[in-house]
């Protein structure tokens, strides 16, 4: 096997790793202010030294490439997204949330399935879509068809509080979480129907897009999820006590 | 997310987010890209809700646009089956910076699954150790060790100038 230096090079490198010293993304976090320094961190010369190599890197980077200058070029490179009119959105759902609670949204069965809770109540999930140059958003039914730089926006209906995550999976297999957008953990929401805030530009990976809205009264963490879905992107993941709906796409060529 | 808020992120996080980019990257222009579309996502998407910005979430957005980039230039240029081995040959002796080197790369890591590719990044990159790898992403130990060994067979196969070693 090749020195990792070799395949993944770091500068400053990672320093020698001994039985009671921390990972090097651990020394990474302490070094961004997110952990305090252990006793160790001082006391070892290559965890410290690793420390102070960071520290003196950033201060460096920081004074080459001066932050306004960088902001700058954000704004240049791309403007802020338009605005959606979440009244606009609402009014328009609302006539078909009447519809569409009589319609049974599939969920793919997973063959050791975990005992699933069902909320009393309508559980319905509706992802929005808005085309580049549209001026009204269009609700996306099973089997819509999607295009690279249509915005999404997801619509929840919940019979109660509790916490939602949303993953994709794209035609590449590829799994995103995409509300909490990248999180590790599920986020709070709360029952009734809900606009959730933030949109989705789709890009052009490969279709189809499958959209998985995952549910739960308590807490929980997304990794298991993303296993589940990495292993086989066909299967609907699943939780103990959590409901899953999903809704699939194709994509536009 | 205001600007001063994302000011602040950059003065904090910047450097390592860079760092990061430029080990998957293996080019500081690319690097730079990387880093540009980061920042562009957190100031659109913000961080989850509810939470702050994080140094493992900026490394998740980082690797994702990494290797959306990796993905993306896999279309416009690929190597040249023909010209495979050769190439191979300077991937020792080559330096970060040498495009070619840092094409050869790419193309290991865009064949490699996702699940491979993550494992293979946080023991390789992160410094993780298997259990610790196992621990953030929730699969099994066993697991981990299997994918590892994987990746790093197909690593050394490609350090070798195996131009047959396909990744899948």
């Amino acid at each position: 096997m090749p020195n990792p230096g070799e395949l993944f090079p770091l500068t400053p490198p990672h320093p020698m790793r001994g039985p009671h010293c921390p990972s090097p993304y651990t020394l990474e976090e302490i070094a961004a202010g997110e952990l305090p320094p252990s006793s160790h961190v001082f006391d070892c010369p290559d965890c410290g030294g690793y420390l102070r190599a960071l520290t003196d890197a950033r201060e460096d980077h920081n004074a080459r490439h001066p932050v306004n200058h960088f902001v700058n070029r954000l704004e240049e490179a791309r403007p802020a997204p338009r605005r959606w009119s979440w009244v606009r959105a609402l009014a328009l759902t609302a006539p078909l949330a009447a519809i569409a609670a009589a319609l049974v949204v599939t969920v793919w069965p997973r063959p050791e399935l975990a005992q699933e809770v069902r909320w009393k109540g309508t559980t319905r999930f509706t992802v929005l879509a808005l085309s580049p140059g549209a001026t009204e958003p269009r609700e996306l039914g099973p089997g819509g068809v999607l295009a690279a730089g249509d915005s999404l926006r997801f619509q929840v209906t919940l019979p109660g509080d509790g916490y939602l995550a949303i993953l994709d999976v794209d035609g590449a297999g590829k799994v995103t979480v995409f509300h909490p957008y990248e999180a590790s953990r599920a986020a709070p929401v709360s029952g009734g129907s809900v606009l959730l805030p933030g949109s989705i530009v789709v890009d052009d990976a490969p279709g189809p897009e499958t959209l998985y809205a995952i549910f739960r009264p308590e807490p929980f963490d997304l990794a298991p999820l993303l296993a589940q879905l990495r292993t086989d992107p066909q299967v609907s993941p699943s939780c103990d006590g959590c409901t899953v709906r999903s809704l699939r796409f194709d994509k536009q060529r | 997310m205001d600007e001063a808020q994302l000011k602040d992120l950059y003065l904090r996080y910047g450097y390592l987010v860079r760092r990061r980019c430029a080990a998957l990257l293996r080019s500081t222009v690319d690097a730079e890209d990387a880093l540009q579309e980061v920042f562009l996502r957190v100031r659109h998407y913000g961080p989850p809700r509810g939470e702050k910005v994080t140094l493992g979430w900026l490394y998740t957005v980082a690797q994702n646009c990494c290797f959306d980039l990796i993905r993306k230039h896999g279309k416009d240029r690929g190597a040249d089956p023909s010209q495979k081995q050769a190439l191979a040959s300077r991937f020792q002796s080559a330096g970060v910076g040498d495009p070619e080197h840092a094409a050869q790369v790419r193309q290991f890591l865009r064949g490699v699954d996702a699940r491979t590719r993550e494992i293979g990044v946080l023991h390789h990159l992160d410094g993780l150790t298997q259990e610790e790898v196992a621990a953030r992403t929730g699969y099994s130990r066993k697991t981990v060790g299997r994918k590892l060994a994987v990746f790093e067979a197909l690593a050394r196969a490609w350090w070798q100038g195996d131009p047959d070693a396909e990744p899948r």
